[in-house]
């Protein structure tokens, strides 16, 4: 009976109704995941390290719980996989690297823990590129591939997050986003990703990238999962300096509000332009019609700093990078692939007057943004990436990193700013690759990014398309 | 940041940055990422301003956002 009610690509929400129901047990679910990464991983290449045991092991005891009346809510079974950059109690975290690939943590990075004690079940460890910033075959696994086409990247870094959820290969997964690596996976895959705001989810467990702009966050097939799984994740945590001691609203509470009158901000001249891809371009502006129709004011406005965002990143990355590698880089070079440890050596070049600088740039950039937010308009709509993907062969650490109308042009700015940004799904290019919308929020109203998502996502058919695998 | 063009130079910077002897494909490589980090480094310092943050209000908001909005820190209470 299990096999006609759990289907691939099903989302958390309906998987979670099925449980709470007891309509299928957690450990059907859990068995039915962990047959698809059997089936399809060998060539996706998304996990690093499958949990079958533990996974099964947590799925029994949610089985178990829920039979007895306990059932905790809606993540409670649910099986979902994390970035090989949290630390996970038991479970080698390699961060995609030589430099730790035996590396077992003896506790969980607080984001898993908080997902795990809702219930979750944890289906493994998935691909990053080399300590969340170099390359993905330099390491000790092979690449990620896109599960909509293989010659495509899953871009980064939480690559293996974006093509596990592309794949139906779990729920949930959890990425993490410095210049916008949860979103550029998420759009690449076609599904939901959210940078929420800096200090709203505990990073401590997660290994640093650059600590003024690292957080964590979800990956999902839907708005509404996002949103339930993010509830989850968020809340204050004393271990990290950056925690928001605020409280954590119940992020589904007004998804389907409306947005009549809200108003959304496009910045035509940084955000569309010549240089990006037309059918790109063509998909967000029919997704900002259809944000008019539901009722949006669109609104234009200008955030000329946003040119010089990606300059600024540059400098502040491979410093705070260096900073936290320095040890390891100097006594065990040949354990970092050849492109992070040139990037990570690049950052002890940096003068301290330019990290300052570049953050003084930086500030420039978050204060156009905010005030913005707060004088101008409720969300800011954007392209997610430029282009719909980029292939394998093309998605080097040296493009990615030169001036321009790089990869991140859009993601960058909102990660210096600090406020919350959500990709979904918004059509396809011309070669068959889903497009992004990325929109972005006031600091810790990732509400109103949700319910602008929602109802977009609700007058859209994207999030049901599905890659043939 | 300077713009080194010769690679001695370049290597004895390496030197004293106390990254240690590398191959010449390696320090090939960390040239690239430098020369790329010099040339953003130019075009930065000619968009800072000193009138950007007087030094004295200047505070290291970058660091964490959360200090720059008091509005929201103003109603802060215990997280969940």
């Amino acid at each position: 009976m299990t096999d006609t009610l759990l289907k691939p690509f099903m989302t958390l929400a309906e998987t979670a109704e099925l449980i709470r129901t007891r309509s299928v047990s957690p450990v059907e679910v859990a068995e039915f995941h962990l047959d698809r990464i059997a089936k399809l991983d060998e060539s996706l290449h998304a996990f690093f390290t499958v949990t079958r045991d533990k996974a099964m092991e947590q799925a029994r005891e949610a089985e178990a719980e829920i039979l007895r009346g306990r059932y905790r809510g809606p993540l409670h079974g649910i099986p979902f996989s994390v970035k090989d950059m949290y630390m996970t109690a038991g479970v080698r975290t390699t961060t995609g690297s030589y430099a730790l690939a035996d590396w077992v943590p003896e506790f969980d990075a607080t984001a898993v823990r908080n997902v795990l004690d809702e219930g979750g079940v944890l289906l493994g460890k998935v691909a990053t590129l080399e300590c969340g910033t170099g390359a993905s075959d330099e390491g000790p696994f092979p690449s990620p591939t896109n599960p909509w086409n293989p010659a495509y990247s899953p871009a980064g870094s939480s690559n293996g997050s974006g093509a596990a959820i592309g794949a139906g290969l779990g729920l949930l997964s959890l990425g993490s986003d410095t210049g916008g690596s949860i979103r550029l996976p998420a759009a690449f895959a076609g599904v939901v990703g959210l940078r929420g705001t800096y200090g709203r989810v505990s990073r401590w467990g997660h290994i640093a990238l650059s600590w003024s702009q690292d957080v964590c966050g979800p990956i999902a097939r839907t708005v509404l999962d996002t949103a339930l799984a993010y509830s989850a994740m968020a809340g204050f945590d004393p271990r990290d300096p950056a925690s928001a001691n605020l409280p954590v609203p119940d992020f589904t509470e007004n998804l389907s509000a409306g947005v009549n009158g809200l108003r959304i901000g496009i910045d035509e001249n940084h955000f569309f332009s010549q240089e990006m891809d037309a059918d790109v371009k063509a998909a967000v502006w029919e997704a900002v019609e259809t944000l008019r129709r539901l009722g949006c004011v669109i609104k234009k406005i200008d955030l000329p700093s946003v040119a010089y965002a990606h300059d600024a990143q540059n400098l502040i990355h491979s410093s705070e990078t260096h900073a936290f590698h320095r040890k390891r880089i100097i006594s065990e070079p040949e354990k970092y692939g050849p492109t992070v440890r040139s990037y990570i050596r690049n950052g002890a070049l940096i003068p301290a007057y330019d990290y300052i600088n570049a953050q003084r740039i930086r500030n420039r950039v978050r204060s156009e943004i905010c005030r913005s937010l707060r004088d101008e308009v409720d969300v800011i709509a954007s392209p997610t990436a430029p282009r719909a993907g980029e292939k394998l062969t093309e998605f080097t650490t040296e493009k990615r990193m030169k001036p321009g109308i790089n990869l991140a042009h859009t993601t960058i700015p909102f990660s210096q700013a600090g406020v919350p940004a959500i990709s979904l799904p918004c059509g396809f290019s011309d070669y068959g690759m889903p497009i992004g919308l990325q929109l972005a929020g006031r600091a810790f109203d990732e509400a109103t990014v949700f319910r602008v998502a929602t109802a977009y996502e609700q007058a859209s058919p994207w999030h049901t398309s599905n890659p043939k695998l | 940041m300077e713009i080194i063009q010769s690679i001695s130079a370049f290597e004895q910077r390496v030197t004293a940055a106390g990254l240690g002897p590398m191959d010449a494909a390696d320090l090939e490589r960390l040239k690239h990422y430098y020369d790329g980090a010099a040339t953003i480094s130019t075009r930065l310092f000619d968009l800072v301003r000193f009138d950007d943050e007087p030094a004295t209000t200047f505070h290291p908001g970058w660091i964490n956002p959360l200090l720059t909005w008091p509005e929201v820190i103003s109603s802060s209470s215990p997280g969940k």
